[in-house]
């Protein structure tokens, strides 16, 4: 499994940034953007990692552009967004790790400690939690996966 | 007739013969289908105002009319959404979301199918048992925006609703709001918000109703016709802007 941690940034953060690119035409000067914001560089590189991670923008050589799906994702209501985000989610490693773990186990229920024990072995323990909070919050925004607060356990949200 | 008319409002705070004008023969109307902004500089009653509207204080004198009849308390016609989200932290969302409907001696059925009707129109589909604290900004916004919408109100109240999150958060929110709204199928006729931000005001507001410092008067209502969906970055945006600007500062 590739372990490519998520950038820790909600999902909100992520279309609040395509939003204002959008009103620039689509695409910008990430110098400019990060001057609009008042934002620093350690708060905007972030965002836009998780953009391209879920495949709405891409960014090279100092300048950000919506793709082509990221275009659609704009046009589209809040579930038709969702639709795409759990698209794009489930081709990440570690949600398709995620997805396939609940998908074995019985009751489509696994605790959330198990995840974070199985990458804490590769990862420091802070980092591992923060990735799996990270995952849940995605997961349940794009309705892949649900979270029990009461009992701590990930489960698939099957609608 | 307007949804809400503000007649020479004025609240006057008295304390140990020592007086507070707050606000100072406030007038103004909002009409249906209208979303209008209350601007100006901090502590010039804004806030002060929005509570007189939602029946949370009294005016000193002056009237606050909805529907053509006096506000003298809280209307169920009327919802509120505020700066700091005022979730109760030991409910999931479902439950907070439930609660005004609770009040209402709705029977548990019926406020569980609409309380799930607002959680999916504004996103939070999946955090239904959530906590609080397991929640971003933009998420308890979320939950404090579907409480308001489960009661069905038709003038929406919000003060400062986007000022305690991030500007990107506090962006994606703003648009959401705007399509919540422009949605036919929404009961909410007409939105009342409070910002400082001028900017947002422009961005929001068919009409602004722009504040002097206090003791707040209104300096003047500005009209916005820019088409939607607005742009920051056009030329008759940035005008508007700073005309606004001009009047306040």
């Amino acid at each position: 499994m590739d372990l490519t941690l998520l950038p820790n940034i909600g999902l909100s953060e992520v279309m609040g940034f395509l939003e204002l690119l959008d009103d620039a035409g689509g695409r910008d000067d990430v110098y400019r953007l990060s001057e609009f914001l008042n934002l620093e560089l350690d708060d905007i590189l972030p965002v836009i990692e998780a953009g391209e991670l879920l495949g709405l923008l891409v960014a090279e050589e100092g300048d950000v552009a919506l793709t082509g799906l990221g275009r659609q994702f704009l046009a589209a209501d809040v579930n038709r967004r969702k639709l795409i985000l759990a698209r794009q989610l489930a081709g990440l490693d570690v949600f398709a790790w995620v997805l396939a773990t609940l998908h074995e186990h019985r009751r489509n229920r696994v605790p959330r400690r198990f995840f974070i024990d199985e990458l804490s072995e590769h990862l420091p323990d802070d980092e591992a939690r923060r990735l799996m909070r990270t995952v849940v919050d995605w997961g349940r925004y794009a309705e892949l996966i649900g979270f029990n607060p009461e009992t701590g356990e990930i489960y698939l949200d099957q609608g | 007739m307007a949804l809400l008319e503000v007649r020479g409002v004025s609240k006057i705070y008295r304390e140990e013969g020592r007086s507070l004008t707050v606000l100072d023969r406030v007038s103004f109307e909002v009409e249906e289908e209208r979303f209008v902004c209350l601007v100006g500089p901090s502590g010039c009653g804004k806030s002060t105002l929005l509570r007189m509207i939602a029946g949370l204080d009294r005016p000193t004198s002056g009237q606050i009319l909805y529907e053509g009849r006096p506000v003298t308390g809280v209307d169920p016609r009327i919802a509120v959404v505020f700066q700091s989200f005022a979730l109760f932290p030991w409910l999931t969302v479902t439950q907070n979301v439930e609660l005004g409907l609770e009040a209402r001696g709705m029977d548990p059925l019926a406020r569980r199918k609409l309380a799930d009707r607002y959680i999916d129109q504004v996103g939070l589909d999946g955090f239904e048992e959530a906590y609080p604290r397991e929640l971003s900004g933009g998420m308890k916004q979320r939950v404090g925006l579907a409480r308001a919408l489960a009661v069905e109100p038709r003038l929406l109240c919000m003060d400062e609703p986007f000022s305690a999150l991030d500007a990107l958060t506090a962006q994606n929110l703003r648009e959401e709001v705007l399509s919540l709204w422009e949605d036919p199928a929404l009961k909410v006729s007409s939105i009342i918000m409070v910002t400082h931000g001028i900017e947002e005001a422009v961005f929001m507001a068919d009409r602004i109703v722009t504040f002097s410092a206090r003791p707040g008067r209104v300096i003047r209502i500005v009209p916005v016709d820019l088409p939607r969906p607005r742009n920051r970055k056009d030329e008759a945006f940035l005008r508007l802007t700073d005309q606004i600007y001009s009047l306040i500062v």
